[in-house]
This record gives structure tokens, C-alpha cells and sequence, in this order.
């Protein structure tokens, strides 16, 4: 397959992450699990900023991560956008140059990163913003410039951290609606990390529980309602009802 | 910060406290007043237009404006190190943050004379030196050499407690949009905590601008070559103490202008 295929763990003080995922290129698939689970701890590894203890990582065909091969490409060659919990933009460029950051180091040039942004700026209609600051934004325009600065890195593979977890409960439906519009429109593997089974209703098809560092449930959304596998995914399911 | 969290908890000072708290003040102040109340001030744009004053005031602003500027191309790369050193084994890393430390510490006449031990002519490099036709000691390098030892620490530790602050996520997050280790240093490490670099810089400045011991110690007191304001005001009290009063007045008026510009963004606990 051409998408995403992961099987590793990572061995931390007092916490070990188990994980084998494969998501097919234009498939979300849906990470939960409660806090402290290892759903972000899986985006790190997932992304290059970790090196998984052991594991394999595979996206596209081009091995990423393959621990017995001694193969780890970092975060800066691995293709994968990341769209962080907090968004992490940065706050000294403007929208415009945080869209352009990927096309600005790539091309080592500021004004060609810029053109090449200029795409992605009409395409998340961010022109009125483009010359504003991320303090100046509201929640949802700064999720919609980190998913637009993420996406204009042309990365193989998209990953999201609780990428809502800034927005007020009325943002949300919004801001969901909108993500689903513009992961249609990408053709890689996504990854969505959530608690939240509206987003994964939303924006995934199928969905991983991540519990404790394991995975204690893999399967659609619909499945995951009508069997839940443990408490927690049957509080998860009865809450969203 | 604890008193704005809590205002009521803290009991008032008592009157004791206050009264020796008042001649704490009083230390302060009451010389800077004194200061200001004998300046001759009809006379003070003719004293800072005499050719002495004027000499001293061009020298020290260029050798502080060089320092500074050495402080800050030699001092933000130590501060990254500084900053990343908690991975190291304890000596080391004691090592390194204390003799970026000394400087703070040392009287700056003995830095003037250590740095005669390694410059000067029968100093360590001084042989070597002579042999490339350099004579360090007494020349105009020398007085920025002086500032910039005294100078330095003041823009390490600001810019290290600001990297320090850093969240490293901001720097992960350019990783992973494809920036190399020094694209992510130059376009947001660097742009990021370049506040606390403007504010160290500010304080490289000012600390250069007044720097005494060091300098007199190992550059002398030539007239337009070492003599630089504080080495001028000193003398000059002695023949001119209306050139010293000019230029006390001038190094007084730089440290009230750094602390308005240094606002609480910049250097919190400083100007609060």
C-alpha cells in the first residue's frame, strides 16, 4: 500500500507506547484515547521529533523509521505535516510568512516562498489576514493558518493534534465542517489525534482507542458505538450520544 | 509577583522598617541629586562642545557601540550553549556557567590586569603577538577588549533565561515544515527571543559605556585613544571639575534613558 504504515513502541520512564497503524493515502483515521494515553507521544514519533524503541515506520514506500535497519530520517526530511496542539505559529512573521515558512527554507528565499504561499492564502481565504500577526487571530482563523502553513509544505502525510482543543464548543462544528473540506482535499494519509468522538465522527473513518499506551479497540466509528470494548470507550460513545 | 497575587496577605512594613527602608533610599539617591544640584548648568553646552569632552564622549560611544556589538555576535551562541548545557556532566557545565560568571564578580581592575597577563607584553600571547607586529595594551582594541570582558555576561544571561522560556515546540513545529538546524536557528530562535537580545545588548552598552577599571588597567589613559568618559570624568575632577560634572551628567542622562527603554517585556524586574 501507498499510505502510512507504523508499527512501533517507545520506551519511556514509567510509560510504554505500543502502536501499529496502517492509514490508506486520502484515509483519516482517528487516534483516541484519554489524556495521558500516548496520542501525542505517538504524533512525536510519527513526525521524526521521537525515534520509536523499536519500530518501523513506513510512508509512501520511503522508510522512515526502521530501528533495525538503523534508519531514522528527521523531522525536516520526513514530508509529514504536523498541525500541533497548541499550533505552535510563529509569532514574529506574519500569516502570509508563516504560510510561506515550508517554500521560504526549501527555496532559501523569502520572496519565492511567498509566491508559492500565495496559492494556499486564497485557498484557506486568508488574504484579509495575510499581513496580520498570529496574536491578532481569533482561535479559528490561527487553526486554519497552522492547517494552510501545514498543508502548503506539500508533506506526503498529514498529522493533527487535537487540532480543536484551542476553539470554543460554537467554533467547533465551524471549524470541523472546514477540516472535513480541506482533508477531501488531500491526498495523503491523515492522522487525527482527538478525545473528542465528534471530531472523529466528523473527520475520520475509522478510529484507534489508545489507552495507557495500548490500543484497545481499532475500528469504524460506527462499530466502535455499537461495541464498545471497554468503559472508557463506552463512556466516550454513551456521552456522544 | 507573589504580592499581586495576593495584596492582602502581606502585613504592612512597620515604621522601623520604613524609616531604614527610607535611608536605603536616601544612599541612592541623595549623591545623584547632589550630582545634579552642582552641575553648572548655563555653562554645560559649552563643556560638552570643549575638544576633551568631546573626544572622550566620540571614543566611548564608538569602543561601547564595537563591544556591544562583539558582545552580541560572541555572547548569542554562548547563550544556546549555556542554555542546552543541563545534558552535561555537572563539572563541565559548572565550569562554563561560572566563568561566564566571573566577570560579574571580579573587580574590574583585576580583569584589566588579567587581561595585561594574556595581552601584554610579557603576558602569555604577548610574545606571539609582538611577533605578527601587534601591541594590544594602550591602543583603542584594548579598550574594547576590556568592555567586552566586563560586558559580556550581562548579554549571555539575558538571552539565556530567554531561551530558557523558549517553548522548544516552536522550533519542532519549523522542523517539521522542512527547516535545517540553522534555518530554524536564524528564522525562529533567534527572531523569537530577539527582545531579551535587544535588552542584553542595551545592558552590554550601558556596562561598556561605564566600564573604569578594566580599561584604565589595561589601556591606559591616552587622550582620543583610551581615555574614554568615566577615565575623563575621573581626571578631569582633579583640574576641570566642570568637564567632570559634563560629563557625569552625560553617563547619568544613558542610564536613565536605558531604563525607560527597557521596559518590562524586556527585562522584567529591571524597570518594574
Amino acid at each position: 500500500m501507498n499510505g502510512l504504515e507504523a508499527r512501533l513502541t517507545l520506551e519511556r520512564p514509567g510509560f510504554r507506547l505500543e502502536l501499529a497503524v496502517e492509514v490508506a493515502r486520502g484515509e483519516t483515521v482517528a487516534l483516541l484515547g484519554p489524556n495521558g494515553a500516548g496520542k501525542s507521544t505517538a504524533i512525536a514519533v510519527l513526525s521524526g521529533l521521537l525515534a520509536p524503541t523499536p519500530g518501523r515506520v513506513v510512508l509512501g514506500g520511503r522508510v522512515l523509521d526502521d530501528t533495525a535497519a538503523r534508519v531514522h530520517v528527521d523531522p525536516a526530511r520526513r514530508r509529514v505535516g504536523v498541525v500541533f496542539q497548541d499550533l505552535q505559529l510563529f509569532p514574529h512573521l506574519s500569516v502570509r510568512d508563516n504560510v510561506a515558512f515550508a517554500a521560504w527554507v526549501g527555496s532559501r528565499s523569502r520572496r519565492r516562498g511567498r509566491m508559492r504561499a500565495q496559492e494556499w492564502i486564497e485557498r484557506f481565504s486568508l488574504e484579509a489576514l495575510a499581513d496580520a500577526r498570529p496574536r491578532e487571530l481569533s482561535g479559528g482563523q490561527a487553526q486554519r493558518v497552522a492547517l494552510a502553513r501545514a498543508l502548503a509544505s506539500e508533506p506526503d502525510a498529514l498529522l493533527l493534534d487535537e487540532p480543536m482543543s484551542a476553539l470554543d464548543v460554537e467554533a467547533r462544528a465551524d471549524a470541523r465542517a472546514e477540516l472535513a473540506e480541506h482533508l477531501r482535499g488531500f491526498d495523503g494519509p491523515t492522522v487525527l489525534v482527538t478525545h473528542d468522538l465528534a471530531d472523529a465522527e466528523a473527520l475520520a473513518g475509522r478510529a484507534l482507542v489508545l489507552e495507557g499506551g495500548r490500543v484497545t479497540q481499532a475500528a469504524t466509528l460506527a462499530e466502535l458505538r455499537a461495541a464498545p470494548a471497554t468503559p472508557y470507550v463506552a463512556r466516550l460513545v454513551g456521552a456522544g450520544a | 509577583m507573589l504580592a499581586s497575587a495576593s495584596p492582602d496577605r502581606r502585613p504592612r512594613p512597620s515604621a522601623l522598617l520604613v524609616a531604614v527602608a527610607a535611608i536605603g533610599v536616601g544612599v541612592l539617591v541623595l549623591p545623584l541629586v547632589a550630582l545634579l544640584v552642582r552641575v553648572p548648568w548655563p555653562e554645560l553646552p559649552g563643556l560638552l562642545a570643549s575638544g576633551p569632552v568631546l573626544e572622550a564622549l566620540g571614543l566611548s560611544f564608538l569602543t561601547a557601540s564595537i563591544s556591544t556589538l562583539v558582545c552580541v555576535v560572541l555572547g548569542v551562541p554562548l547563550a544556546v550553549v549555556l542554555a542546552h548545557a543541563d545534558t552535561w556532566r555537572t563539572l563541565p557545565r559548572r565550569l562554563l556557567r561560572t566563568a561566564v560568571t566571573v566577570p560579574l564578580v571580579l573587580p574590574p581592575v583585576i580583569g584589566g590586569i588579567a587581561l595585561l597577563m594574556l595581552f601584554g607584553r610579557s603576558g602569555v600571547l604577548g610574545p606571539a603577538l609582538a611577533a605578527l607586529g601587534v601591541g594590544l595594551p594602550f591602543t583603542t582594541p584594548a579598550v574594547v577588549i576590556a568592555q567586552t570582558f566586563v560586558a559580556l555576561p550581562f548579554l549571555v544571561f539575558a538571552v539565556e533565561g530567554a531561551l530558557r522560556g523558549l517553548d522548544r515546540r516552536i522550533e519542532q513545529a519549523a522542523a517539521t515544515l522542512g527547516a535545517s538546524r540553522m534555518q530554524t536557528f536564524a528564522l525562529v530562535t533567534v527572531p523569537t527571543v530577539g527582545p531579551a537580545i535587544a535588552a542584553g545588548a542595551i545592558l552590554c552598552f550601558t556596562r561598556a559605556l561605564g566600564e573604569f577599571g578594566a580599561t584604565i588597567t589595561f589601556a591606559g589613559s591616552l587622550p582620543g585613544v583610551t581615555r574614554t568618559l568615566p577615565i575623563a570624568s575621573y581626571l578631569a575632577l582633579q583640574s576641570e571639575p566642570g568637564d567632570a560634572m559634563a560629563l557625569a551628567v552625560v553617563l547619568l542622562a544613558v542610564s536613565v534613558l536605558v531604563l525607560l527603554v527597557l521596559r518590562d517585556r524586556w527585562a522584567p524586574g529591571i524597570t518594574r
